[in-house]
């Protein structure tokens, strides 16, 4: 088990510092500097910019301090484009409305997910089971602007019920985490519905029943406790396909989060900004898939470790 | 061949959606002959509604026929879609081949890098590499083929890995073919079911990562239009903002669901008649 955990942070840290070296390399190659702008600055400031972004130094210095200030002080630097503002306090702002957003979407996704793929195991190919499964399958092949498009016409535009941009409390949070959950949800509705199954399939349950165990005991006892466990290890890769889903949400609900942030990043060429987004989103999900797969060997004895 | 044949045309579902996939197929194909107009050239008439005369889908902000852009747009998300999924499939396989055939201390090194693979986040990817080479048609399909081909090698190397010691490959290796033959043409006909159940699915994968991009600024860049740049563009312009000009963006993002949801489907209902097996297993 410890041998294990060892092995899984070694590979998320070697991970980690590929794509930092990558990226502080592939970005400082590229064409366009932070200050090539219209108007002309005057050689002292100039000066100055470049002491500031560490510019005057060599390339290989200018990556170990990058590395020495991240790892030491967790410091990503000074904004390209905003030289008043460093990464650090962007991303404290607008981080943590990412992870509120994604985190209830993930919620939504494992409260509707679960329930939909037991019941439509528990009524395996009957009609039910047929419309539940051809819901999810639709819900997979839906893309974010469809899914939040509907959502903000039905419940902001006729029914003027909820919000349809900005970021300012319960009731804004209620359409961008359902069109992100939405996706996530008809995964875990799939998956769980196949691993419901076969543990229905199997000889225990036969025994729960043959001791004249009520349904609802059987089902609760023993099929979702035993079928959940596969589920929860989507976790990992579903905070991926969130994120992803993050970008999209946060620009139709105008919502101020990372992936906004990392957009107008990618627009503006604030290569320092792109940098930092890029180790946090890679921090985060490395750490995510990691953390589950070691919860998983933990609760899951019965596996082995290859 | 035709017993997965005989169990696919059971499955209505599938038939269907295989159907509607060579139905959008002809029209993206036929556009230019098919539709009214050209599709970025102004008609003149500025946001008609759907139903109008001339106009069957209406035009949008720039008085554009929306008709004639949605055939042009299912010609360059097929277009991404198809050339990606052959890439990734291309890329993985060959990888994925190399390292299963050669095995041992290679295969175990090679199967590290498609870890590593496994372990970075698409999104950061993606947007990576359309940092670096720019918008346009060869980013978006390097940046996409770079995130299906890994897991079309681990398929790969697994069947490989399985079929290397059976009978018949010894038996070609004793006639004296090469590696490479012995590979092409005997290993890789025995793995073709679950290759083409994975190309099944890496196009919807593809045609669904196109449009993400495309809907967040960094896909094709103008003339050219898909799916995801037309849902871009209408979005842009504020169509979500008036519910009389919402079709704008339900009518490319209902192309991308439809076709999403036919590809999903035939690619179920192609598994399943493959391996009739796993059906109860597998929803």
């Amino acid at each position: 088990m410890v041998q294990f955990v060892i092995k899984r942070l070694f590979l998320g840290i070697v991970v980690l510092w590929v794509l930092i070296t990558l990226t502080f390399f592939i970005l400082r190659f590229l064409p366009g500097g932070p200050f090539d702008s219209d108007k002309k600055l005057p050689p002292q400031v100039l000066q100055n910019l470049q002491k500031k972004y560490r510019l005057d130094l060599s390339l290989e210095k200018q990556y170990f301090f990058y590395l020495k200030d991240l790892v030491f002080h967790f410091d990503l630097g000074p904004s390209f484009k905003n030289p008043d503002r460093s990464i650090n306090e962007m991303i404290a702002v607008s981080f943590p409305i990412s992870l509120q957003l994604g985190m209830c979407a993930l919620l939504i996704a494992f409260l509707v997910g679960i329930p939909l793929g037991l019941l439509a195991a528990y009524h395996h190919n009957t009609k039910w089971d047929h419309i539940f499964m051809i819901c999810a399958i639709s819900g997979v092949s839906l893309p974010a602007f469809l899914s939040g498009s509907i959502l903000i016409l039905i419940f902001s535009k006729f029914l003027s019920l909820l919000p349809a941009a900005r970021w300012d409390g319960l009731s804004y949070m209620i359409l961008p985490a359902l069109t992100l959950g939405l996706r996530p949800a008809a995964i875990i509705a799939r998956l769980m519905r196949g691993s419901a199954l076969e543990v229905m399939d199997s000889d225990y349950i036969r025994t729960a029943r043959a001791k004249g165990l009520s349904e609802s005991q059987v089902v609760y006892k023993h099929v979702l406790k035993n079928s959940v466990l596969p589920v929860l290890t989507l976790a990992g890769p579903l905070s991926a396909s969130i994120i992803t889903g993050s970008f999209i949400v946060e620009l139709i609900f105008a919502i101020p989060g990372m992936a906004d942030y990392f957009v107008d990043a990618v627009f503006n060429r604030d290569y320092t900004l792109i940098m930092g987004a890029t180790i946090v989103y890679a921090f985060f999900l490395i750490s995510a898939n990691i953390l589950v797969d070691v919860l998983y060997r933990f609760i899951d004895s019965r596996m082995q470790v290859t | 061949m035709r017993e997965v044949w005989k169990r696919l045309k059971k499955n209505k579902l599938a038939l269907a959606s295989f159907i509607f996939i060579l139905g959008v197929l002809v029209l993206a194909i036929l556009a230019p002959l098919l539709s009214p107009y050209s599709y970025d050239v102004s008609t003149g008439e500025r946001l008609l509604a759907p139903f109008s005369k001339g106009h069957l889908l209406g035009t949008d902000f720039l008085e554009r026929d929306l008709l004639s852009r949605l055939l042009f747009g299912a010609r360059m998300s097929m277009l991404v879609g198809f050339a990606t999924a052959f890439c990734a499939l291309f890329f993985g396989t060959s990888y994925g081949a190399l390292s299963g055939y050669i095995g041992g201390r290679t295969d175990n090194f090679l199967m590290r890098i498609v870890d590593i693979f496994y372990t970075f986040p698409s999104i950061v990817l993606i947007i990576l590499v359309t940092v670096i080479f720019g918008r346009g048609m060869f980013g978006i399909l390097l940046a996409l083929t770079l995130i299906g081909w890994a897991d079309v090698s681990r398929l790969v190397r697994g069947q490989i890995l399985q079929t290397k010691e059976e009978v018949y490959v010894l038996a070609a290796k004793s006639v004296g073919l090469s590696h490479f033959q012995i590979v092409l043409k005997h290993i890789l006909p025995n793995i073709v079911g679950p290759l083409v159940v994975t190309l099944t699915f890496q196009i919807p994968t593809a045609v669904l990562g196109e449009s993400f991009l495309s809907f967040i600024g960094l896909g094709l860049k103008p003339p050219y239009a898909s799916w995801g740049t037309l849902a871009h563009d209408a979005w842009k312009s504020g169509a979500l903002r008036y519910v009389e000009y919402s079709y704008l963006i339900l009518v490319p993002s209902l192309a991308i669901f439809s076709s999403m949801l036919a590809f999903n489907l035939f690619g179920d209902g192609l598994r399943d008649a493959l391996d009739p097996k796993l059906k109860r297993s597998r929803s």
